[in-house]
């Protein structure tokens, strides 16, 4: 299991963003997060990428939603899905702030 | 052949009795409402129909036009509702890359969704109300996703033409 994990670590996607302009893209830590997810460390998974765990869940919901028809499930995935969209953007918004930051 | 031509006739007559007093007889007895007059017209032409999946019609009471009904009776799914979601949903996992993979889910999500809100709004009756809100959750969710990923690539643009502004104006050439 741990040179599953040890493996997934040494061999990421770079991001083509990241080596082009220097900056994070907003998708940016989302494959260390999964990891630290994957290794159970919920919080520091949180720190790299906050918006990892209310995704999975929103695929799950939609999953679900798709195969047992709930009567509300439209609105939770919606509500759900805007969720994620702020925590991915509002965590891009607060690295390009960090990383304007230390601008020289 | 003259015996036979009577008997026809009687026979003929006969039948012309029968048929009067059957189209005479009430078809059926309605004890709710005896005094109703278009209740107590026969209707033939009804019954002699073939009910292709139309076991839940019933007539509206004031002559007005029922709603269309989808031809396998009772009321059908949006067409590609589910694809409007899962593509509404695509649109901010594609977030990464530019922001063009969201950019292109997000569009077709919005174009799709559209289109089967046209096409619910034109006859409501027809489709069913769980599939109608799938379809807006995918377009909303197609709408945030296209206008997040215009956003992050006209930043992007902007960034990239600033560094190069910048870089460009420590060692210009100017002509």
């Amino acid at each position: 299991m741990s040179s599953w994990l040890q493996q997934l670590e040494t061999h990421l996607y770079s991001c083509p963003i990241k080596e082009f302009t220097g900056m994070d893209c907003p998708g940016c830590g989302f494959q260390r997060s999964g990891i630290a997810l994957l290794r159970g460390e919920l919080l520091h998974s949180l720190q790299l990428f906050p918006a990892l765990i209310p995704f999975l869940f929103t695929w799950l919901l939609l999953i679900a939603h798709l195969i047992f028809k709930f009567k509300k499930g439209a609105y939770y995935v919606r509500v759900s899905f805007i969720t994620t969209a702020v925590l991915v953007f509002g965590n891009f918004f607060i690295k390009m702030i960090i990383h304007f930051q230390h601008l020289p | 052949m003259q015996l036979n031509s009577c008997g026809f006739n009687i026979l003929a007559a006969v039948i012309n009795q029968l048929n009067i007093i059957m189209e005479n007889q009430p078809p059926f007895y309605d004890p709710n409402n005896p005094n109703n007059p278009q209740q107590q017209q026969p209707n033939y032409q009804q019954q002699q129909q073939p009910n292709y999946g139309q076991q839940n019609y019933t007539n509206p009471p004031y002559g007005g036009q029922m709603p269309p009904q989808s031809p396998f009776g009772g009321q059908m799914d949006l067409p590609n509702a589910t694809a409007i979601l899962v593509l509404g949903i695509c649109s901010i996992v594609g977030c990464f890359c530019y922001g063009i993979p969201g950019l292109i889910c997000g569009i077709i999500a919005l174009i799709m969704g559209g289109k089967a809100m046209r096409e619910y709004e034109a006859n409501p009756n027809m489709y069913t109300t769980s599939s109608f809100n799938n379809a807006k959750a995918g377009r909303i969710c197609g709408i945030i996703g296209t206008i997040l990923s215009i956003l992050y690539f006209v930043f992007l643009i902007i960034y990239i033409i600033a560094v190069g502004s910048i870089i460009g104006m420590g060692s210009s050439h100017w002509y």
